[in-house]
């Protein structure tokens, strides 16, 4: 995947371009409007895009994408976290809006869910060994079984294969499964009991136990021992 | 006690002070002035009997009597005196005049009186009419002063008024009504300046604090970034990735308290503006359901009636915050195997939990950072958020504990 990341701050610039590069993407920074503008035209699978730059609004580089007709995936990365900064954002075309500070494994989710939804119409099966998952109908099944999942061990579940191998906070972790409304009052230590709920549902399944703990500090969904 | 009502007293108790003496003082002139009238006629008619001088003349209203001798050179003498009528029914009053004069060898008084009723009915009347004139005059003196007072005094209730309910997150002017008093208005003029420096060091306090959230939230995010990338690394030992963990749950921890920060700021901002119908019935049972791990975990028992229906205009997601903020303090804050009640009505919403026994105040309850020391995942931001999200959507909190029950009422307008 060919990936366009625009971010004036460079050592988060440097930070997604290594974790993406890490992940088996190809990269380039543009660190202001000018340049992102400029190098748009060089056809980008996906474009990470902050707002806040030197020379203007990131919001130009989403019109122009869209103004050319580009199958380009426009993934905002923005400090600014009004609902109206949002709804503008997805308004022009851009596909998805992340709130600064992120954790990078959702970021990757993002990406992941978005090269789905843009380049295969959303219709692309995840696999993961004996795994088979549905996004766009919430199916998962285990050795072509039927397993039923809620609404968020079924989100938990499409996070951790999209980072598979890598360490997942349980901080960051939380914060993917409460994005739809804060919770202010407390941190995430909520996501043990759903992460303990999915775990059993897929090994009763049949599963491999493929979430495994790292020091009690995080999870890592990963089949080597 | 009101200004109005203090003048008012003052008023009336000097008004009967001086009245009082101002109507005795009258009272005993118009004696005076009466009594030196008939003493005048008294003599008048004295110096009449002694012109004609005729003893074998007598009047009604003259007595002759023989009196010891030593009377003869006392002074003539006026007095008072009572007399029965005819018919003895009633008394009347007189003047009288005693005098003694030497005739045949014999000390002889003549007295000569005078009735004094037809005098006393001028001396009662004008005594009425000192009375009732003054008293009218007073009282009408005194509801002009008052009207007149209170008419003058209404800008300055009216200020009062406003400066109560001036709140300095509302979004409207202080409008103070301009007066003809000097006083009034020169009070109202400082009080408009002091308005508008209050909100505008506001102003800038809140922009501050925002622009201060927004900045810090790259430099989170860097922080956060890298050490997510050094986590990953595999050569790592048990010790380095707990340190890092720790760091970034601190990192985590941190950009949680500012975006809390960053969402109060947008509160006072009034960003949540528009408004729909809200279903807390449904908010409810959906908030109780993404928490059902939590509530199964703490084995809790939530009693909820999904029949009963709470509708009310106000902004969606704030209404989610409101209720999943509430629900998770009523969860985290519980022991095991302990309840949560959560009672709906027309107008109002009670969250009960079991808990542990506190002495938290009151008061402290919805303050910023306010929390209890046991609880080391609680940012103590969240109540001071359902605080703010009901200020601004006219709905009442509060907050009671009996033992180990607490209780959460929201009143709905």
């Amino acid at each position: 995947m060919k990936i366009l990341v625009v971010e004036d701050e460079p050592q988060l610039a440097q930070s997604i371009n290594d974790f993406l590069v890490s992940e088996g993407h190809v990269c380039e920074i543009a660190s202001n409007l000018s340049l992102a503008l400029h190098l748009v035209d060089s056809l980008f699978d996906i474009i990470v895009l902050d707002l806040n730059l030197p020379d203007g609004n990131g919001l130009e580089v989403v019109k122009k994408v869209k103004s050319r007709g580009m199958t380009t995936g426009v993934i905002i990365v923005s400090a600014r976290d009004s609902i109206e900064h949002k709804v503008e954002g997805l308004e022009l075309g851009a596909d998805d809006y992340l709130t600064k500070p992120f954790q990078m494994a959702e970021l990757n989710a993002r990406l992941k869910s978005l090269v789905r939804r843009v380049h295969f119409k959303g219709e692309e099966n995840i696999t993961f060994n004996e795994l088979e998952i549905t996004p766009s109908e919430l199916l998962v099944k285990v050795n072509g079984v039927t397993v039923d999942l809620t609404k968020k061990e079924f989100d938990l579940l499409i996070y951790f294969i999209a980072n598979k191998n890598r360490v997942l906070t349980k901080t960051g972790i939380g914060e993917h499964m409460s994005k739809d409304f804060m919770d202010y009052g407390f941190t995430d230590d909520f996501i043990y009991t759903h992460i303990k709920n999915l775990r059993k549902k897929l090994i009763k399944a049949g599963c491999g136990d493929y979430i495994r703990n790292v020091y009690g500090v995080g999870y890592k969904f990963t089949d080597a021992n | 006690m009101k200004l109005l009502t203090k003048t008012g007293l003052n008023f009336i108790s000097a008004s009967i002070f001086f009245f009082l003496f101002g109507s005795l003082g009258g009272y005993y002139f118009i004696r005076y002035a009466v009594n030196k009238m008939f003493n005048n006629e008294l003599v008048e008619a004295k110096k009449q009997i002694e012109l004609i001088d005729n003893p074998a003349l007598t009047f009604a209203d003259v007595e002759v009597d023989t009196v010891p001798d030593h009377y003869r050179t006392c002074a003539p003498i006026f007095s008072d005196t009572i007399i029965q009528s005819a018919n003895g029914a009633n008394y009347e009053f007189y003047r009288k005049l005693s005098y003694y004069k030497q005739a045949e060898g014999k000390t002889l008084r003549v007295s000569i009186i005078r009735s004094l009723s037809p005098s006393d009915l001028m001396v009662m009347k004008f005594t009425l009419m000192l009375t009732i004139f003054p008293i009218l005059f007073f009282v009408i003196l005194y509801l002009v002063n008052r009207a007149s007072t209170k008419y003058s005094l209404s800008v300055f209730y009216d200020t009062i008024n406003k400066l109560k309910s001036f709140d300095v997150n509302k979004d409207n002017r202080l409008d103070l009504m301009t007066s003809d008093v000097d006083e009034f208005e020169q009070l109202n003029e400082v009080f408009n300046a002091m308005e508008k420096k209050i909100k505008e060091d506001y102003e800038r306090l809140k922009e501050y604090t925002g622009n201060t959230s927004h900045e810090l939230q790259t430099p989170i995010a860097i922080i956060s970034a890298k050490l997510d990338e050094l986590i990953q690394a595999d050569n790592l030992t048990e010790q380095q990735v707990k340190a890092i963990a720790g760091l970034l749950e601190t990192t985590q921890r941190l950009s949680k308290i500012n975006q809390a920060l960053i969402f109060l700021a947008k509160l006072d901002n009034r960003v949540f503006a528009n408004e729909e119908d809200v279903s807390f019935n449904a908010i409810i049972r959906q908030q109780l359901d993404n928490m059902e791990p939590m509530i199964d975990e703490g084995n809790l028992e939530v009693k909820f009636d999904r029949e009963n229906q709470l509708n009310i205009k106000m902004n969606a997601s704030l209404a989610h915050t409101l209720i999943q903020n509430l629900l998770q303090n009523a969860i985290r804050h519980n022991v095991p195997n302990g309840f949560i009640d959560i009672a709906l009505s027309d107008n109002e919403l009670r969250i009960t939990n079991s808990g542990e026994v506190t002495t938290f105040e009151t008061e402290k309850m919805f303050g910023r950072f306010q929390k209890k020391s046991q609880h080391p995942q609680s940012l103590g931001i969240g109540l001071s958020i359902v605080k703010r999200i009901c200020d601004i959507s006219n709905i009442q909190i509060s907050y009671e504990h009996s033992g180990a029950e607490h209780q959460f009422v929201l009143t709905f307008n």
